[in-house]
């Protein structure tokens, strides 16, 4: 229900903004000779010429799976959700957002698998081991992750690792199924994605390693910890079935949040490294006061955090019991 | 030119279209060898594959290959480039005497289109009903308004008479032609849809035709097999991968990777393949664009009313930095100028108006005082938030305040400031703006910029919002001449105009910075189309 | 979304503003105050912090340097960050590289002197831009987290004392905004009608401080809100609020004698991370074009232009980058060591 009131206000804003906005996508879309003949074709066809409250209607009826509502023939069927079309070259925004979405979620799936590799043995060692070199290590780690900005990260790992020592592609994105010449594969997308993952990697495993450390410091010293070792159990029963158990419940769920979050962070790591993701798809849109366009991955992206935040509701009740959904 | 361009176009950022090469030692294009296939990258799609729609320019590069147009321009460099010749029709078109009837005699057996069909009167005169159906919204509908019945689709000027096709216009227009020669007009099969979405790889009658296109992947062009003509077909295929970064094709061109970088490469890297390449010297080619990029003073504002105004505008072209502002365009950007036209195209005539290599402050201010413009007057400045546009505005704000103006500066989106200068009775004084050819010939820079017949409410082009009895007329007169002294008479009215009643400050003609690999071969670059993908080929 | 699970919610508050409240928000609430005396002892706490002790040096030192530094600077090499030297340039077109003399076109047959170079190929003074630009940064940072704060202390505290309906509506707003494509938004704001904020400067502010303002204000106060509310929310469950209720304290009265005063600890905290953060946001934003305006200089328009020449002169990106660095690191080390001051107990 509060999904839904989101998704609306979400897209309603989105079309009030456009709307606001003195630029005229007709004009646009008939060139520098554009003639009143031409850009009053165009306003008909992009339907910029109705009322707002028509031209949101009508990108409402389109988006909904259900058709034939309507009060005078009412024969419900289902359909493909459809975003309409782009007003830069009249492609469906479908299409336009199902092919920039894998290149986003290679990001930002790759760098959470990336992010927590680094956080999780880091996090946990550091707490075994206070005081440590590696805890003190880690711990400089943390704050140049937290203190640096991400973009700035980026352009340095593209100057040095990409640029001078040539050892990682700068930019491009390779499919990964479908090879286009010599670029495609799982090892290809994979080595064109190092560097974006560990930009985009750098300040979640900073985050990341405090939150792990911190968790596992924490039940290392809770009562059922010193219980079980008083008991005899051996150390990494202990670790398993205690201390991990329960200093990692936490992190899951803020993984699922956090990759919600991530997805704006998309648009910075992207626009760095050249990737034609949502992020890139959407600011070229904006740039081009391409309406359908932003409002399709406008539309995928607050879809996805719902979904997002769905799942992890879900799997915190079946992780632990003792929540109740409501 | 293309409106992608357009939208950056006063950034000059940006690469593409082309005119006018000096008379460049290229090779000719028999010498290559011919088959293989060429790669191009581009970092986004071009918009569409369709000839009714395609108004951008890396799309009208590759119609140069792929369409059988009625007048073509011919595969060679240099100012040979922009010279039309027939192509499937089998000579000049006989024009009455009045000058409104153009009567095509279609001989194309040397082609069919890629699917077989044979190329008739009827393929071109379906194109421009395709053009004009208003469905399709076709931005072509500028450049045939003239022809009787053009709002409508079949248009009822255009007739076809066994191999003939005749067309009637309401009133003569000499640039007929070259408004023939646009990639709108080229011959399609009679029975391509009016999807106003656009045909991904629609049939054509060129040397090549466009086989395959995955919007923002790739688009795959091959030899038309059935095309025996004689414009050159070297490469078997052509493939368009879309969406590498600039950096990324920086990099794939060097390593060979991909033979052209077709989307351009990073701005800062000019410098550097300059270096390595040389200019012209077989990979790195740096070609003059038939453009001009200017500063345009706005005639409705009491600033630039009268003789004062007119004093103004020249204290103006004398005070700015044309250097400083062409060098934010990065390292071989263009050519400073003065003009309206540009250098490449027909009529220009070089008469060294104002400063080029620096500003004339000791001039500038003697016109302002005869100007009588008070120290210190306000002046409303428009430009975009785009490309080099920010950094030039604070170039003009330094050399304006030098002669006492008090630049107010706004910087707006691009499609913004489009569409408020365009709006008559937008408070603005001045604004940069740029303009890119659509055919070759100065109708469509002077009468489309600056006449004052054509001012509207809104959409202008003209947004010096220059309207002069005296210059209309001169312009009128030019457009209805045909030959050199059509060119003269243009030539005439340029210069009258940038002497002695400046519309704009013109500060520059951009560049087209282009990259190949080094296997590629036959580089030939034609004025109007750019970069002749047809007659490539491998070494 | 499903209500009932507020406490890994907070956890999870996602992102560096959801590990501050992970680690601040809850434990704080459960400080005891104890009249003057607690104050004394953070301050002991903290003086033996160095680290912390360093930030909040490193932070005044910065503070001075952008707003007394920057002018003072401007005076002894005689030209303005804005200034253009467009001989600032080498062979090829690039801006030139660090401690250069170049021709002064305004005044010729002087030479100008460029510290760490030009900016850009408009030839301005990189060294000055980046004192000036840090003036910038900490407006920016400064008045967001002022806005975001007050907006969300007001409401979360409000959400939390009163619960009911307030609470309901308050935590959707909270849920809706924190959902919404904030940065998607935030580029369609500013390239649309960010224009005509822009040019609102109060005659004091950088063209687009205002506009940053505002947005990261509106998209910045659900992190303070969630935190506040639940410490009220702990809060009005004490014995002393009780007390205070059974012996007829009115609501007003007891928020401003027994609740506001144990808000203290954690806004401080908050506070100061939260410059950090927006210093960062910033930066981004400028970064994507979508901040701070040309010819105004900010570490994130700084840097947004040298990534334009970073394969010819990496040096350009390395100042900003490492100033935003420095001002982070020190914002985040004296909020950490607030924490630790605020509340010995706590673990991090």
């Amino acid at each position: 229900m509060w999904a839904f009131v989101l998704f609306i206000a979400v897209t309603i804003v989105t079309y009030v903004i456009f709307y606001a906005i003195p630029a005229n996508p007709a004009r646009l879309a008939c060139g520098q000779r554009a003639t009143a003949e031409c850009i009053k074709r165009a306003a008909h066809y992009l339907g910029t010429d109705r009322p707002l409250y028509v031209q949101y209607g009508k990108f409402f009826g389109r988006l909904m799976p259900v058709a034939g509502l309507g009060p005078n023939n009412f024969s419900p069927h289902f359909k493909t959700p459809n975003l309409g079309r782009s007003f830069t070259n009249r492609l469906t925004v479908n299409s336009v957002v199902l092919n920039a979405a894998p290149v986003t979620a290679s990001l930002v799936f790759g760098g959470a698998v990336f992010w927590m590799l680094i956080a999780l043995p880091v996090g946990i060692l550091s707490a075994l081991r206070p005081r440590s070199l590696l805890d003190r290590i880690a711990m400089v780690f943390v704050l140049v992750g937290i203190s640096a900005h991400p973009v700035w990260i980026g352009l340095l790992l593209a100057y040095f690792l990409g640029f001078k020592a040539g050892v990682f592609p700068i930019t491009g994105y390779c499919d990964f199924i479908n090879p286009s010449g010599n670029c495609g594969g799982p090892v290809q997308w994979a080595y064109h994605l190092v560097l974006p993952w560990a930009t985009f990697a750098f300040l979640f495993a900073a985050l990341y390693v405090r939150m792990i450390r911190a968790n596992v410091m924490e039940a290392l010293g809770e009562d059922y910890v010193r219980t079980a070792r008083a008991k005899g159990a051996p150390e990494w029963l202990v670790m398993r079935s205690h201390v991990l158990r329960n200093a990692l419940l936490p992190v899951v769920t803020m993984l699922g949040m956090d990759i919600g979050i991530a997805l704006g962070g998309a648009i910075f790591t992207e626009s760095v490294f050249g990737l034609p993701g949502l992020g890139k798809t959407a600011i070229q849109a904006i740039e081009n006061f391409d309406l359908p366009t932003t409002q399709g991955v406008v539309v995928f992206a607050t879809l996805c955090i719902i979904l997002l935040t769905l799942v992890v509701d879900l799997l915190y009740a079946w992780i632990d019991p003792r929540i109740r959904l409501t | 030119m293309s409106r992608k361009l357009w939208l950056s176009t006063v950034t000059m950022s940006i690469v593409l279209l082309a005119v006018f090469a000096a008379s460049a030692v290229a090779k000719s294009a028999k010498t290559g060898a011919v088959g293989g296939t060429l790669n191009a990258d581009l970092t986004t799609d071009v918009d569409y594959t369709d000839p009714a729609l395609d108004y951008l320019q890396t799309g009208w590069e590759i119609e140069y290959a792929t369409c059988l147009k009625l007048m073509n321009y011919p595969d060679a460099n240099g100012a040979k480039s922009s010279q039309l010749v027939p192509e499937a029709a089998a000579g000049f078109p006989k024009v009455s005497t009045n000058g409104k009837v153009y009567d095509f005699n279609v001989k194309a057996s040397f082609t069919k289109f890629s699917n077989g069909a044979p190329v008739t009167a009827a393929n071109f005169k379906a194109a421009i009903d395709r053009d004009a159906d208003p469905k399709m919204q076709s931005p072509a509908v500028a450049f045939f308004s003239d022809i009787v019945g053009s709002d409508k689709s079949p248009v009822s000027g255009v007739k076809v008479s066994g191999s003939h096709l005749i067309i009637t216009l309401t009133q003569a227009s000499p640039d007929f032609l070259a408004r023939m020669a646009m990639p709108f007009f080229c011959a399609i099969p009679t029975d391509l849809p009016h999807d106003p979405n656009g045909v991904l790889a629609p049939a054509s009658a060129g040397p090549y035709y466009i086989s395959d296109r995955v919007p923002n992947k790739s688009i795959t062009i091959k030899k038309n097999p059935n095309y025996k003509g004689k414009r050159p077909h070297n490469v078997n295929q052509i493939n368009y991968t879309v969406g590498n970064s600039l950096d990324a094709i920086y990099l794939r061109t060097q390593q060979g990777a991909t033979d052209y970088a077709a989307g351009g490469i990073p701005p800062a890297s000019y410098a550097e393949a300059a270096q390595k390449y040389g200019i012209n010297k077989g990979q790195f080619w740096v070609k003059p664009i038939l453009s001009v990029s200017y500063l345009a003073f706005n005639h409705d504002r009491p600033l630039f009313k009268g003789a004062t105004g007119t004093a103004l505008a020249k204290a103006i072209n004398y005070a700015i930095d044309r250097k400083a502002l062409l060098a934010q365009g990065g390292y071989l950007a263009g050519k400073r100028t003065d003009q309206i036209l540009p250098p490449g195209m027909a009529g220009f005539r070089d008469a060294s108006l104002y400063p080029l290599k620096g500003p004339d402050l000791t001039t500038a201010k003697k016109w302002m005082a005869k100007s009588g413009v008070k120290d210190g007057t306000t002046v409303e400045f428009y430009t975009s938030n785009r490309g080099a546009a920010p950094l030039q505005a604070q170039i003009y704000q330094f050399n304006l305040k030098q002669i006492g103006l008090s630049v107010n500066t706004h910087l707006f989106a691009r499609a913004v400031q489009i569409d408020k200068e365009g709006t008559r009775g937008e408070p603005f004084d001045i604004t940069t703006e740029g303009w890119l050819a659509d055919y070759a010939d100065p109708y469509d820079f002077i009468n489309v910029l600056l006449s004052g017949d054509n001012l509207h409410a809104s959409n202008n082009n003209n947004v010096a919002y220059f309207n002069d009895p005296k210059y209309n007329k001169a312009m009128r007169d030019a457009s209805l001449l045909s030959g050199d002294a059509r060119y003269k008479a243009y030539g005439n009215v340029d210069v009258n105009i940038s002497k002695d009643n400046p519309a704009w400050a013109a500060r520059a003609n951009s560049n087209n910075r282009l990259l190949v690999s080094s296997r590629v071969g036959c580089f030939t670059y034609n004025n109007i189309y750019g970069p002749n993908l047809a007659a490539l080929c491998i070494k | 979304m499903a209500p009932g699970t507020e406490k890994e919610v907070l956890g999870a508050g996602a992102g560096m503003a959801g590990a501050v409240a992970l680690e601040s928000g809850v434990e704080l609430g459960e400080i005891e105050v104890k009249a003057r005396g607690y104050w004394e002892q953070v301050w002991r706490r903290l003086r033996k912090d160095k680290i912390a002790i360093a930030g909040g040096v490193t932070i005044i030192f910065l503070i001075l340097g952008a707003f007394v530094g920057a002018p003072i600077a401007q005076a002894i090499l005689g030209h303005g960050p804005d200034d253009l030297f467009y001989t600032a340039m080498n062979a090829q077109g690039q801006p030139i590289g660090p401690l250069s003399w170049v021709d002064n076109p305004l005044n010729p047959g002087h030479k100008v002197f460029l510290l760490l170079g030009a900016d850009s190929t408009l030839g301005r003074d990189e060294f000055l831009r980046l004192l000036y630009g840090a003036q910038v940064s900490f407006e920016v940072a400064l008045l967001a987290t002022l806005g975001s704060i007050s907006i969300g202390v007001l409401l979360g505290s409000m959400a939390g004392y009163f619960r009911g309906w307030v609470d309901t509506i308050v935590s959707r707003v909270t849920e809706i905004t924190m959902a919404f494509p904030s940065l998607l938004f935030i580029i369609a704001l500013a390239s649309t009608i960010g224009d005509s904020l822009n040019n609102i400067t109060f005659g004091i502010f950088g063209r687009g401080v205002f506009n940053l303002f505002l947005i990261l204000s509106i998209f910045g106060w659900f992190y303070p809100a969630r935190i506040m509310r639940a410490v009220v929310l702990s809060l009005r469950e004490k014995e002393f609020v009780e007390a205070a209720r059974m012996v007829g304290s009115s609501d007003w009265r007891i928020i401003r004698s027994h609740i506001l005063p144990h808000l203290v600890a954690p806004i401080i905290v908050y506070t100061t991370l939260s410059v950090a953060s927006f210093i960062i946001a910033e930066a981004g934003l400028s970064y994507l074009g979508v901040g701070i305006k040309l010819p105004t200089a900010s570490w994130g328009n700084l840097l947004q232009q040298a990534s334009d020449y970073y394969t010819t002169q990496p040096w350009l990106m390395v100042w900003p980058g490492l100033a935003v660095l420095l001002t982070t690191l020190a914002f985040n080390l004296l909020g950490d060591g607030l924490r630790d001051a605020f509340d010995p107990r706590s673990t991090h």
